[in-house]
């Protein structure tokens, strides 16, 4: 997208904000529209694992976001940045409150940093697409602490999608065990994911290989 | 691949070589089923074990890292639809009508609890509404009560009230201090006949038969006779 193309979309977005903290909420709408779809795929569920729940999330990050726009103030960049920062905190929230994996959790939310930086660029979708590689890079770099094995379960299965009898024909095994071995190697990444920064200089050590 | 290198300077990991008891391979069996559905884009079981849960949503993790996942047009539409919604309290939604902003309370930014806070506002408002039928009675019942206690001072009522009742109200017409039953009101022959001697009615009918049969004689002796010059 040219700086133009920014450039306007940004300001239409910033007389939308202004119209709805007027009174008109229902401005909003064409922002949330938008936005919804990396904010759920690339903030979200990431951070959750749960469709379901991710979807919860979502509607209360917009619902939180309706409620205080008016201490949104706009400073030239998109508002997905708050939107997207309204969204982590309470990805957050619902492991607190959970309890079910804490280990795994705050693994995942400490995973991608909380604040985007100061020079994030301006556009949202722009941002979303660098979130959406840096946890693509991060769960690369927690994979290479697993067994080539395990490795190449994952990799065929949920990165390239494969079908169960295509994976275990190209790992020369039977059916059901691949799925041992798919078993056995998520077991092993969350388990490797969620200790990695459990201890920083294991993680680091980890990162390193 | 060396078994060593997998246990060498490494967080434990599930020995890839261990034997597969039965249970696991079922367990990894439905996973893989699981595993299908996440793919195809299902929705997951609404009852699993936390372990399986715990598997999956790694999984989801993975997929959703490498791939966006999509949440559909009309689900977003919704989904928005309802945030708009929860936002202004549950005012239906206006369609081209502006929607009025909503008082925001001084909270803390990002607090976790607004949403939480819109569910206690209601939850607030149901028990009310449910309150407000026994709030009514209960307010009935004491008014009528302090209506009760300062009631206008009244004669308490006594067996066989009923005929003191009809005795003390007042008459239609004027009526004699003792009761008094006569056989004609003005009968010379009896007078007025007191209320112990209403009993005794054989003898007065004596009495009147007498005096009738004697004034009937009287008549037919008067015209008897033959009528004496003045």
């Amino acid at each position: 997208m040219s700086e133009a193309a920014v450039a306007e979309k940004l300001e239409e977005e910033r007389r939308l904000v202004a119209e709805a903290q007027a009174g008109n909420l229902d401005a909003m709408r064409p922002i949330l529209e938008s936005y919804a779809a990396p904010l759920y795929a690339t903030v979200i569920l990431p951070r959750l694992g749960d469709p379901a729940t991710a979807e919860d999330v979502l509607r209360d990050t917009f619902t939180t976001a309706i409620e205080k726009l008016d201490q949104f103030r706009w400073t030239g960049k998109s508002i997905y940045v708050w939107l997207r920062q309204i969204a982590v905190n309470k990805a957050y929230d619902v492991h607190r409150r959970a309890r079910r994996s804490l280990q795994l959790a705050d693994a995942l939310a400490r995973e991608v940093p909380r604040a985007t930086g100061e020079d994030q660029g301006a556009d949202a979708l722009l941002i979303a697409a660098e979130e959406q590689s840096r946890n693509r890079a991060r769960i690369r770099a927690a994979m290479e602490a697993l067994s080539e094995r395990y490795r190449t379960a994952i990799e065929l299965r949920l990165i390239e999608e494969l079908p169960r009898e295509e994976c275990a024909r190209r790992m020369n095994v039977t059916t059901g065990t691949f799925d041992v071995v798919l078993f056995r190697a998520v077991r092993a990444f969350r388990k490797h994911f969620g200790q990695r920064d459990a201890d920083p200089a294991e993680s680091g050590k980890s990162e390193s290989k | 691949m060396s078994r060593d290198d997998e246990h060498d300077g490494r967080p434990d990991q599930p020995d890839e070589d261990a034997p597969v008891t039965p249970a696991e391979r079922a367990r990894a069996e439905a996973f893989g089923r699981l595993v299908d559905g996440l793919l195809a884009g299902e929705p997951l079981p609404p009852a699993m074990d936390s372990d399986a849960r715990a598997l999956i949503e790694t999984a989801t993790v993975v997929v959703a890292s490498s791939r966006p996942m999509e949440l559909g047009e009309e689900r977003t539409r919704r989904l928005v639809d309802s945030a708009l919604e929860a936002a202004v309290l549950g005012r239906p939604r206006a369609g081209a009508r502006p929607l009025t902003p909503v008082p925001v309370p001084e909270r803390e930014e990002f607090s976790e609890r607004s949403a939480t806070d819109l569910r206690v506002r209601r939850r607030r408002r149901d028990r009310a509404a449910r309150a407000l039928p026994w709030v009514v009675a209960s307010v009935a019942a004491v008014a009528a009560v302090v209506l009760f206690i300062v009631r206008p001072n009244e004669q308490p009522s006594e067996p066989g009230a009923d005929e003191a009742e009809i005795a003390s109200a007042p008459p239609a017409a004027e009526a004699p201090t003792e009761p008094v039953h006569t056989s004609r009101p003005a009968d010379p022959l009896f007078g007025p006949i007191p209320r112990g001697e209403a009993g005794r009615a054989r003898e007065r009918i004596d009495l009147l038969f007498a005096d009738r049969m004697a004034g009937y004689r009287d008549l037919q002796f008067r015209r008897a006779l033959p009528e004496e010059e003045p």
